[in-house]
């Protein structure tokens, strides 16, 4: 690691995705600060991940390479005259948008804003306290989301490798962003804060389409709070999973979907072709993100066809496909180009990791299959994505069986909980049933989301750990709670405070209960920071770790090449050390191969380590190397449940 | 108030906020403690003299 060189070429690579994202977002505003803002961070989280994964596939992510693209890339936006123009228009936009803020800021009621003041220093204080002290520690992350990014740091280059844990071939454009998180400090200190964006979309996202659905600045914006409050999606925020990016995404399209039904219903369509676009760029970047957007899919396009019924005008979405076409036949050819180079950009962030596969492994969606109903659409791989009805009747089970969170406290896989929290369980409810009876905005975003639960609950595998999939569903609560309090909100009497009263609470609530984890106890906390910042290694997080994975940063040097064999499920990120100085390598062997091939293949792979751990290594796997240290071979049995010394070799 | 909201409806707002205490009790009854827990957690990693251990740290179990 080298600061000197990683933080100027951050500085410049934040520089030049913060003023591409400008320059990509000027043919796609739609002229309401809201939703520009929020299209805004979208489109720098997809510049920047664009740009990292470009340079990853063509091995150049180093950070004097990045820095270098950077300032090419900020040099040629210099000099194309109509780029140029656009950074030349930057300083009176930066100061028209703290104007809007200043007078958005003003109409807040003071008590709002000082209730936002302490929302958001509470909020930073916790997020940069749980992102700097804590390495991170959620199974999914160790087992193949951060072992990606583990990978393509050290090897500068964005490419598939040989390991068991075969989700590294899901669709990776999370991973990717996390990558530019890494990548400059050659470190995982700040990875956690990948989730970050994700968080500030979210919020904007629920505030943007509150207001499009005709809510108060005021009344959405404490929705948007409520939303930000909730456990699951603060726990998962900084948790290194891409499930908050996808409820930040869908929460997104939907507000873009309620500006395009008021602009077309309105006649005023001069933005309708760069909301389609931005539309599209958003389903595709999500689709790369997850697959499970298509299930999401079907909540978008019923809130399409609820807004449309509310307009009264069937042919609404035919007559925003037309105008949204004029709009782009009316302008000019290097206009036109870059729309379609936008558009190219969208599809392959949402294509690139899928077609990888399909031609890879002739399964755009492996390592999982497709089977609809009782068919299999492709073939199965390491697991099957079904869509049948058992599986709905098994998930609405399991929901009915999670609701009110009384079976455990909240952790951030969210096993037998629903994680919705206090707001969503005690003000949520209630106001979703007043707003199911009085507003129509409410019932139309219920059947919404509702068809949207159902797609995921027709398809996910019934577990304890399902409903991460769904953190965006108490965004509704938000919503709904927003139209509520809308009608009475300005108005600072007895009814206000005593919703604010409540409102407070549930929100401190759901802050209290996510001061850390959940499972991570103060002395662990304490063990953390007496250690440097640069020494916060995953492996020494006893959460959920065996103590052999302590051991291997203990007894292999770093220089070595450390060979290791875990199941399909098994944690590989650990292994690679905080700061990506580790080399390892996957040792292949089964229970049924001799001492001699288990050597072999270790003298195969170049190493002269094999790391295997209990619940991570099959325990058969774990039984023949006891057995193999069961020899005369002294030393290898002491370590029989941690890191074996192969000695194979003089 | 009453010159922007009718009587009715101010009736109704009350009602959801009755509702709202009535979940809020009704969910505490689950989290309350899982809530504390971590601050419970902290008190007693300060002062360990003045508080007892809480059991099913390790196994966790739902009190009550």
């Amino acid at each position: 690691m080298n600061l000197w060189i990683g933080l100027p070429s951050w500085l410049a690579s934040a520089a030049f995705t913060l003023v591409a994202a400008y320059v990509v977002q000027r043919p796609l505003r739609a002229g309401r600060p809201a939703l520009d803002a929020a299209a805004y961070v979208f489109l720098w989280i997809f510049v920047t991940t664009f740009y990292t994964l470009v340079a990853g596939l063509a091995g150049l992510l180093r950070p004097i390479a990045l820095g270098l693209i950077a300032l090419i890339g900020l040099g040629l936006l210099g000099a194309i005259p109509s780029t140029r123009r656009m950074i030349e228009d930057l300083p009176p936009a930066v100061h028209q948008t703290i104007g809007t803020f200043r007078a958005w800021w003003s109409d807040l009621p003071v008590w709002l804003r000082w209730a936002t003041l302490v929302f958001l220093a509470f909020s930073l204080i916790r997020f940069a306290f749980l992102i700097i002290v804590l390495p991170p520690f959620v199974w999914d992350s160790l087992t193949y989301h951060l072992t990606n990014v583990a990978h393509w740091t050290q090897s500068g280059r964005i490419e598939l490798f040989d390991t068991p844990v075969i989700r590294i071939y899901t669709p990776a454009n999370f991973e990717t962003l996390a990558t530019w998180f890494t990548v400059f400090l050659h470190h995982d200190l700040v990875v956690e804060a990948a989730g970050l964006p994700a968080y500030v979309l979210a919020l904007l996202s629920v505030y943007a389409l509150a207001r499009e659905l005709g809510v108060s600045r005021t009344a959405s914006w404490l929705g948007s709070l409520t939303y930000g409050s909730m456990p699951a999606l603060l726990l998962a925020v900084t948790g290194t999973k891409n499930d908050p990016h996808m409820a930040a995404y869908f929460l997104l399209c939907l507000a873009i979907i309620a500006r395009l039904l008021q602009s077309v219903s309105d006649h005023r369509t001069s933005h309708a072709t760069g909301q389609v676009l931005l539309l599209a760029m958003v389903f595709l970047f999500a689709f790369g993100t997850k697959a499970y957007m298509l299930h999401l899919s079907m909540g978008l396009m019923v809130f399409a066809l609820v807004g449309a019924w509310w307009k009264g005008r069937w042919n609404l979405w035919l007559v925003a496909a037309r105008d949204s076409w004029a709009g782009f036949s009316a302008k000019g050819r290097a206009a036109k180009l870059v729309l379609l180079a936008i558009f190219g950009a969208g599809l392959f962030m949402g294509g690139y990791w899928n077609v990888r596969n399909w031609v890879l492994k002739g399964n755009p969606f492996y390592p999982y299959g497709v089977a609809v109903g009782g068919a299999d659409v492709l073939p199965a791989g390491d697991r099957t994505a079904r869509l049948n009805l058992s599986r709905l009747e098994g998930n609405l089970q399991s929901l009915a069986d999670k609701f009110g969170d009384t079976q455990q406290k909240i952790v951030p896989d969210l096993p037998n909980t629903t994680g919705w929290g206090w707001f969503s369980y005690g003000v949520g409810i209630p106001v979703l049933l007043w707003g199911m009876l009085r507003r129509r905005h409410v019932r139309g975003l219920a059947v919404a989301f509702a068809a949207a639960l159902l797609m995921i609950f027709l398809s996910d595998r019934p577990s304890p750990w399902n409903m991460r999939y769904v953190i965006w569903f108490p965004a509704l609560f938000s919503l709904a709670f927003a139209e509520w309090s809308d009608s009475f909100i300005h108005s600072e009497g007895k009814l206000t405070w005593a919703a604010m009263g409540l409102i407070g609470l549930t929100v401190a609530l759901n802050f209290a209960m996510t001061l850390n984890y959940g499972v991570v106890r103060p002395k662990q906390f304490q063990q953390m920071l007496e250690r440097s910042v640069w020494d916060r290694q995953s492996a020494t997080l006893k959460v959920n770790m065996p103590a052999e994975y302590e051991n291997a940063l203990v007894y292999v040097p770093k220089d070595a090449l450390l060979g290791y064999n875990v199941g399909s499920n098994g944690f590989v990120y650990p292994l690679y050390r905080a700061d990506y100085s580790q080399h390892i390598v996957y040792v292949p062997f089964s229970s049924s191969d001799s001492c001699d091939a288990v050597v072999k293949d270790m003298e195969a792979k170049g190493t002269r380590y094999l790391f295997v751990a209990p619940e991570h290594t099959p325990d058969p796997n774990i039984a023949l190397l006891r057995k193999c240290g069961d020899t005369p071979m002294s030393g290898l049995r002491q370590r029989a449940r941690g890191v074996y010394v192969i000695n194979y070799g003089p | 108030m009453s010159s922007t909201m009718g009587r009715r409806r101010r009736i109704e707002h009350w009602i959801v906020i009755v509702a709202s205490v009535a979940f809020t009790v009704w969910y505490a009854k689950g989290q309350l403690l899982f809530t504390l827990y971590f601050g419970y957690q902290l008190a007693r990693f300060w002062f360990p003299q003045w508080l007892p251990a809480v059991s099913g740290s390790v196994g966790w179990q739902p009190w009550g």
